[in-house]
């Protein structure tokens, strides 16, 4: 009833001449917490109701320990099935809602459908009484009610269900339109929906591998712009027409698209989830950062919990390195500990998504993804068709650096005592540390004896999440993605062996810690890959710079040979380090300049100091 | 077996097709004065002024090893090996069992060579050879002589010995203002072309100064300081004259 009434009496998005509406900037209901609040107005009339308020609707708290939330606390990402829209209009939804024995879910879903075309018909008066483009005054007295019955119209539907939700993701744009497609050029429609989508600081879309002439177009509309955050999966078929298209718009300093594994990273999800039908796999779309999910089909903790390896790793040594009897003993103690903040974490999580469901109804997530309303359940209540959860790993290189900085100088070649080690890194002794950081056995340099311990230590590591599964969803999805959350989760953690200093970001996704992926691009990706990826399918993020001059048969056979070997995405930045200096110099003349960081991408003059450094110094990969 | 080397590179783009490993071998029987790799032109390891230790004796094995790593990106883009140098016909043997290596694991061969040696030792070279880039600094035979130390009749021979046994091959011009930038040198050079029938194609390679801070660090002289780096036009115009 709340939404309903927000719907009947919200006040109207500004109509600007675009061919789309809402356009711009909105303010739409809170997707995460379902219903717009006014904390500071209730507050002021009445604390009691607050409180009430609090207790009974809004205010779930999740119980996930904070210094184990890197990227994620119980947040989720999600996009609706805007094909389903399309194809049968919300008043045939009206049949499905009513079957639901839940009488306040029916109810309440009603409400929610009867305020939505209350909210249509409102707009439709609006757009008429200013005078707007007819042809879209049309398309909205038909969609989203009603089924789309051509491609202007499936774009103009696409949009609005975009702004229902939130604007958070755009799920499969070019397969889901091409039905209605019949020839023609949409990418200014697609260049406004993009911008709308990018103004509200929206996230993701993918081009899945059924490629169509508006996979083309979508990679067309893209260029120069920082969202969506396209992501094209790519194989050894892919025609050149798409590896051209998706090139150029490299070129143009987007960091658009990135680049997908169909099979390990499909194959795997159906391998780890047997329910996943083969039509539904299709609909894979990460959201945010892009977390792994099925657009329209899924509820996907995204990211429920961050556990910060690193931290545990300070802890270990200061509690355990120097009682250990030799590596493997430090190694396994380890091990241990990041176990039972393993064991902590998932059971939290499964407690907050217990209160989640009690306290937190979303009705227009409920009403917009499968199969909630003909499962007759909320989807924070076990409604949609998949669930799973997804625990972020933060600073994993970190601690491969860290522990064969132990192994070798401590255990095998006593260079050095523990309780030296650890003054040391009390005292953030930095010429010690610039030493650390020389190892030569380190990860982004194709080291064989590093690379045989980044594989153990990872597949240690993310198959502690294997037979867990938390009270809604199949199971658990390790990942690795940053997008900011690596500077403040650094800020926890003294100097660590891997020769970082006290306060330091932690490494960004998977990426080598910088300066240390000194022998090309082949031997980055392939220090990557010895990494066990395909346990890691929630997704594991690779940020990649390459120089502007680089040639496109090239980049595709590294694309081609990261994943022949195992790589899922990576995600590639393509401008000079003169221009990235530049931009930090004078940011006002360059706020169009977009840099991958983390698991998105972002301007780079709303980058804090400490990421536009690092971006700076990651290394740029030129060709020899 | 081992052999003296520079270093070993990957991911190099500009040796041959594809995505390469490049192994820089030190030892090299011409004096080129342009040369932008003059640590490669003694076969000893030396040391630059600022301590850093240049050249290293390593074993086929080791180099197979780290090549090996690679594999998939030659694969991926038509890649594979190149020996340059220095020059791979002044460690025939070595060079040779590289390849030989290389051939077995069906990885795509080159080598970058001047073309100066004797017959014998460039047909037991080219034998594992599936690429050539092959040098040709100067067609004028003193010049040739007098800015390189090479001998013009030997280099034109081993060039028709790579067309006879069938080995396409890629001729890579130096070219270096005042010194063969001459019309007549691109026109002769294009008429050796013509007639050989495995040449797929002439690339200038024009003068660059990149290598002048080695000369530097290994106390030599830089006898082309003066030369002038050629601009974007002048090396247009040298295109056109092989068209």
């Amino acid at each position: 009833m709340g939404l309903r009434r927000f719907y009947e009496n919200c006040q109207l998005p500004e109509y600007t001449g675009n061919s789309l509406y809402p356009s711009g900037r909105v303010v739409s209901p809170n997707y995460m917490s379902g219903l717009p609040v006014n904390y500071k107005k209730i507050k002021a009339q009445d604390e009691e109701i607050l409180k009430l308020i609090q207790k009974d609707f809004c205010c779930y708290q999740s119980s996930v320990p904070e210094e184990h939330t890197v990227a994620g606390n119980m947040y989720t990402h999600s996009m609706p099935n805007y094909e389903r829209i399309l194809r049968e209009g919300f008043l045939s939804y009206i049949p499905r809602i009513e079957k639901i024995k839940d009488s306040d879910m029916r109810e309440g879903l009603m409400h929610l459908i009867n305020g939505i075309e209350c909210y249509i018909k409102r707009c439709v008066a609006y757009l008429e009484s200013v005078g707007a483009d007819g042809n879209l005054i049309s398309a909205l007295k038909q969609v989203p009610m009603h089924p789309a019955r051509d491609l202007y119209e499936a774009v103009v539907c696409w949009n609005f269900v975009l702004y229902l939700d939130g604007c958070d993701n755009l799920g499969c744009v070019a397969s889901g339109l091409y039905p209605y497609y019949k020839g023609e050029d949409i990418i200014n429609l697609l260049r406004n929906l993009f911008d709308n989508l990018d103004v509200n600081d929206g996230y993701t879309m993918a081009l899945g591998m059924d490629y169509n002439p508006l996979t083309l177009q979508c990679l067309e509309a893209v260029k120069g712009k920082r969202r969506p955050m396209i992501e094209l999966f790519v194989d050894q078929n892919t025609p050149n027409e798409i590896w051209e298209k998706a090139f150029e718009s490299i070129r143009t300093s987007n960091g658009q698209p990135a680049f997908y594994n169909p099979q390990v990273l499909l194959g795997g999800l159906q391998k780890k989830f047997k329910n996943i039908r083969d039509e539904d796999i299709k609909k894979f779309c990460g959201g945010g950062c892009t977390e792994a999910m099925l657009a329209g089909l899924s509820n996907v903790g995204s990211l429920d919990a961050g556990i910060n390896l690193l931290l545990i790793l300070e802890k270990c040594i200061k509690t355990e390195l120097v009682i250990a009897k030799d590596f493997d003993d430090f190694y396994m103690k380890y091990i241990n500990a990041v176990k039972e903040v393993v064991d902590t974490v998932t059971t939290e999580i499964g407690n907050s998504q217990t209160e989640r469901a009690k306290h937190n109804p979303l009705p227009m997530r409920t009403l917009l993804i499968d199969d909630c309303i003909d499962n007759g359940l909320d989807y924070n209540n076990g409604g949609a068709r998949y669930k799973w959860s997804i625990i972020n790993f933060a600073g994993m290189i970190n601690v491969i650096d860290a522990m064969l900085v132990i192994r070798d100088y401590i255990f095998e070649n006593n260079i050095f005592s523990a309780t030296e080690l650890i003054a040391k890194l009390e005292k953030n002794d930095k010429d010690f540390l610039v030493r650390l950081r020389n190892h030569s056995v380190s990860f982004g340099s194709d080291n064989s004896d590093a690379n045989s311990f980044s594989n153990k230590i990872s597949t240690d590591i993310f198959s502690m999440l294997d037979d867990k599964k938390p009270p809604f969803g199949e199971g658990f999805l390790p990942a690795s993605i940053q997008f900011m959350s690596q500077v403040k989760a650094g800020k926890k953690v003294g100097a660590t062996p891997d020769g970082r200093e006290a306060g330091a970001p932690l490494c960004d996704s998977l990426a080598a810690i910088f300066g240390k992926d000194t022998k090309g691009p082949t031997a980055l990706l392939n220090s990557v890959t010895s990494l066990n990826l395909n346990r890691a399918l929630g997704v594991p993020v690779l940020n990649f710079n390459i120089d502007p001059d680089f040639k496109d048969e090239v980049l595709k056979a590294l694309i081609l040979g990261y994943m022949k070997q195992g790589g899922i995405q990576i995600q590639i930045t393509c401008i000079s380090r003169e221009m990235l200096e530049e931009a930090y110099r004078n940011p006002e003349e360059h706020k169009n300049l977009v840099v991958r960081v983390g698991g998105y991408s972002e301007y780079f003059y709303r980058l804090n100091d400490e990421l536009k450094r690092m971006v700076i110094e990651r290394t740029i990969q030129n060709e020899v | 077996m081992q052999g003296k080397i520079i270093n070993i590179t990957r991911f190099c783009t500009d040796d041959g097709p594809g995505i390469r490993t490049t192994v820089f071998l030190k030892g090299c029987p011409l004096r080129c004065i342009w040369c932008h790799n003059p640590e490669s032109q003694k076969s000893d390891e030396e040391q630059y002024v600022n301590g850093e230790i240049v050249g290293k004796t390593i074993s086929v094995q080791e180099i197979f090893d780290e090549i090996l790593k690679d594999k998939v990106f030659y694969e991926t883009s038509g890649g594979g090996v190149t020996i340059s140098g220095g020059e791979p016909l002044y460690q025939p043997e070595f060079t040779t069992e590289i390849l030989r290596l290389c051939k077995e694991s069906n990885l795509h061969t080159c080598i970058e060579t001047s073309g100066f040696a004797i017959e014998s030792t460039i047909r037991k070279v080219l034998k594992y050879c599936d690429l050539v880039l092959f040098d040709i600094k100067e067609t004028d035979a003193k010049k040739l002589l007098e800015y390189t130390g090479a001998t013009l009749n030997i280099v034109l021979q081993n060039l028709k010995i790579v067309n006879d046994m069938k080995i396409p091959f890629v001729i890579r011009l130096p070219i270096i203002p005042g010194i063969n930038d001459r019309n007549e040198h691109f026109l002769k050079v294009k008429a050796i072309a013509e007639g050989l029938v495995f040449c797929r194609g002439i690339e200038i390679m024009p003068y660059h100064k990149l290598g002048e801070y080695k000369y530097q660090q290994l106390g030599k002289e830089y006898l082309c300081r003066n030369i002038v780096e050629p601009s974007k036009d002048d090396v247009e115009k040298w295109k056109s004259l092989l068209k």
